[in-house]
């Protein structure tokens, strides 16, 4: 089966060219691409009255290419449950479910996600979560949220206990949920930088940039000479905040307060240059369809090389000695295990996969439309681990934080950031997706790649858009990662993945 | 232990010395300049705004609902929309959030926090804060935990963020209020003893935000409490929250403070 339309990153096609193929071919189609290495980005409906429009789309990431087919069903449908044999999509059917009623029969874990405004039973409700409920003797559970002990967005653990040993972990989610994609769908697409922004705090600069490729892919929009540039030093700044964020977290799990303090006051210095940047410590108002809403200067890209040379500096010294002490190596060593077989089979993504061993990145395997023929960037490295454990996953949030400031760095030198033209409001305003397409856009963010599609209707208005945070791929993974380990390891663990509950609740 | 020696005095010193009167990079988007003697009412920053912020009838922004993403003063071509870099927002109503033309962030501090003399008597030597997200997207929830890092250090000032609400004075809410997470902000609000505040930190808490009119949402809450600060910002800045409660509680130095010599942590090195 070959009938799938192959689709580069960021761009748009007409939807009569998505190839509509029947759900028992689809069915057999993606087992068979599967088996073979691909995996799903999106797989999500679009309702018109009864009718049901699903939409696949799947990556190939040693071929760069993504493969789209959309599929006619219908709300309550019963289809064959792809789960059993492809886990990857265990999430994506349970969604379906959620949103459309169509259910996916034979699959194994067939519960809510978000409780979804528009949810397809409203009579389901947060407060009725079905959890799994383990017997035995001496079980015990330990109920965990929504609202937790640190300052952190909120989530329902349940952890089903033997003594101090998890034997289960159930996450429920859904508290997070803002209606953020039926939003971007009510008002002038092009509008909606802001809203993106706002997806997934961590990741601000990451979802703009995903919205804005949708955008100008939609409206056939050629970006400012420069501009996609200027975009992928803003992302890789604030990777590596939202990285040292996440590693002073984790040395302060562990009491070790160097680490927890020195990380968060180089952490303040890294999204202050974002500040000198945009405006905003978050990266806000910075990026919009069609390019950059502000100049940076060559003072002001001096600037930033200066500080974050300064942080490079400071954060190999702490490294030197963090990374030699016992007393965070035998919390971190073999902690919160993810084998590789298991990270792939479900789906894993981001630095959190990548310290799995798998070998996966949006930056350097899908390619961005910016750069010419949608070419690989070859001066950004992947870091990878093998072990999975918090260890592994401290040491590629470590070594990315690195790489992503030698990026920056290498860049701006290289780069005349400050003749990038603006864009303006008016020209973004004026940016009108065609009618009757659908578009792509892959970027990958400070937790892994994070997925915009769009599908428009006959007045080039949005039908859907849908959005997919790698929280969406990895929290199951957690959940996976603390079986067998001591309860009061979960902290530890759940940040070392430190995923969003807003991004995956939309 | 020597290599750990030699780290700390690497570090010296962060914290900001003078929270009452540091100000911040001259590039971020703080209180808003507006000049209605220069508009032209040409609608460009109306029709750019993503949260109805701006209007125009007279010049105004209601920074309860502004994001704070500077689109309009791009937009406007006659330069009667500027962004200072004034970071102290805060709040006691929700009223004086409205800026108009003419405004300015002097007068804006002067009266902007109305302190309570028996607020001071309360909590003036120990504010502890128990956050509430209650949809929000983790970047309020990111600056709230900045205030206790090397470079603010609100512990100093006895403001700190406690696990329980049972050991609480203070619930600072972010996020727009979902309508899933009504039941349990409800919840842990009724679990701080009295007496306690209450405060809206971020423009989803505030007015919803980006995310105003979702039928997803569920803001009953604030029918039902008063809101004793606001913090507006997407996300505030980690200061404005620490000036606005020290403002509240009528500490000495914190009301009237007019900004001195620039004090960023980048620059404050030991």
């Amino acid at each position: 089966m070959n009938d799938w339309l192959d689709l580069k990153n960021g761009s748009a096609v007409s939807l009569a060219t998505v190839p509509s193929i029947p759900y028992d071919a689809l069915f057999d189609s993606i087992r068979e691409r599967c088996g073979k290495g691909d995996r799903p980005v999106a797989y999500f409906g679009v309702a018109e009255g009864e009718g049901v429009t699903l939409f696949t789309v799947l990556a190939n990431d040693g071929e760069g290419v993504l493969a789209a087919a959309q599929t006619e069903l219908s709300r309550g449908q019963h289809i064959r449950s792809l789960t059993p044999a492809l886990p990857l999509f265990h999430l994506f059917e349970r969604e379906l479910f959620e949103d459309f009623g169509i259910l996916p029969e034979g699959h194994p874990w067939l519960k809510p996600v978000r409780y979804a405004a528009n949810r397809f039973d409203p009579d389901a409700k947060v407060e009725d979560y079905p959890f799994f409920i383990l017997g035995g003797e001496g079980v015990h559970e330990v109920a965990v949220g929504p609202v937790h002990a640190g300052v952190i967005e909120p989530g329902h653990f349940r952890f089903m206990c033997r003594g101090e040993r998890v034997e289960h972990l159930e996450i429920q989610l859904g508290y997070q949920h803002r209606g953020a994609e039926t939003l971007f769908g009510t008002g002038p697409l092009s509008q909606k930088g802001a809203l993106a922004e706002s997806i997934c705090g961590t990741s601000a600069v990451a979802h703009a940039a995903a919205h804005a490729m949708i955008v100008e892919a939609a409206s056939q929009t050629r970006l400012m000479e420069g501009a996609g540039i200027a975009r992928e030093v803003l992302i890789e700044i604030e990777r590596a905040g939202g990285h040292l964020a996440t590693l002073s977290a984790l040395a302060g799990d562990v009491a070790y307060l160097p680490g927890n303090s020195v990380m968060a006051g180089l952490r303040t210095t890294v999204i202050n240059t974002l500040l000198e940047l945009t405006g905003s410590r978050f990266g806000h108002g910075m990026i919009r369809p069609g390019g950059i809403l502000r100049s940076v200067t060559t003072q002001t890209g001096k600037l930033v090389r200066e500080r974050l040379a300064g942080v490079a500096e400071r954060l190999d010294h702490l490294g030197r000695v963090m990374w030699s002490s016992p007393s965070v190596l035998s919390r971190f060593e073999r902690t919160g295990t993810v084998d590789g077989e298991t990270a792939r089979r479900t789906g894993m993504v981001g630095p959190a996969g990548r310290a799995s061993g798998v070998d996966r990145d949006a930056r350097r395997d899908l390619g961005v439309p910016w750069r010419t023929g949608g070419q690989r960037p070859a001066n950004i490295a992947v870091c990878l681990e093998q072990e999975g454990d918090v260890l592994a996953r401290a040491m590629v949030r470590y070594r990315e934080t690195l790489e992503s400031i030698r990026f920056v760095d290498g860049t701006i030198a290289s780069t005349d950031l400050s003749s990038v033209e603006r864009t303006s409001p008016s020209q973004t305003r004026n940016m009108r997706p065609s009618p009757d397409l659908f578009a792509v856009g892959v970027i990958e963010g400070t937790q892994g790649e994070i997925v915009h599609t769009l599908v428009t209707g006959p007045e080039g208005e949005t039908r859907r858009y849908k959005i997919k945070d790698p929280a969406f791929n990895n929290w199951y993974a957690l959940a996976l990662a603390v079986r067998g380990e001591a309860i009061s390891d979960f902290p530890l663990c759940n940040k070392s993945f430190d995923l969003s509950y807003a991004g995956h609740d939309l | 232990m020597f290599d750990l020696i030699k780290l700390r005095r690497e570090q010296g010193r962060q914290y900001i010395k003078d929270i009452a009167g540091a100000t911040v990079s001259q590039n971020y988007r703080g209180f808003p300049l507006l000049d209605e003697t220069l508009c032209n009412g040409c609608r460009e920053c109306v029709e750019s705004c993503p949260t109805g912020a701006v209007t125009l009838d007279r010049l105004k922004i209601d920074m309860g609902r502004c994001v704070f993403c500077g689109v309009c003063e791009a937009a406007c071509p006659t330069g009667a929309i500027r962004f200072s870099n004034e970071h102290r927002l805060a709040a006691t109503s929700r009223e004086a959030l409205i800026v108009a033309s003419g405004s300015k962030p002097t007068d804006y501090l002067a009266t902007a926090v109305r302190p309570r003399k028996e607020l001071k008597r309360i909590f003036g030597g120990s504010l502890r804060i128990r956050s509430v997200s209650a949809g929000g997207c983790n970047g309020c929830e990111l600056e709230l935990a900045a205030t206790t890092n090397v470079n603010f250090d609100a512990a100093r000032f006895g403001i700190d963020i406690v696990a329980s609400p049972r050991h609480a004075d203070v619930v600072v809410i972010t996020g727009p209020i979902s309508a899933n997470m009504a039941t349990a902000l409800e919840a842990t609000v009724s679990a701080v003893p009295a007496p306690k505040l209450t405060v809206l930190m971020g423009v989803c808490a505030i007015s919803g935000g980006v995310f105003a009119g979702s039928p997803a949402l569920s803001r009953d809450f604030l029918k039902n409490h008063t809101v004793d600060l606001y913090v507006p910002g997407s996300p505030p800045h980690p200061l404005a929250l620490v000036h606005g409660l020290l403002s509240l509680l009528g500490r000495r130095g914190f009301a009237l403070k007019t900004p001195n010599t620039p004090e960023t942590p980048a620059d404050t090195d030991g």
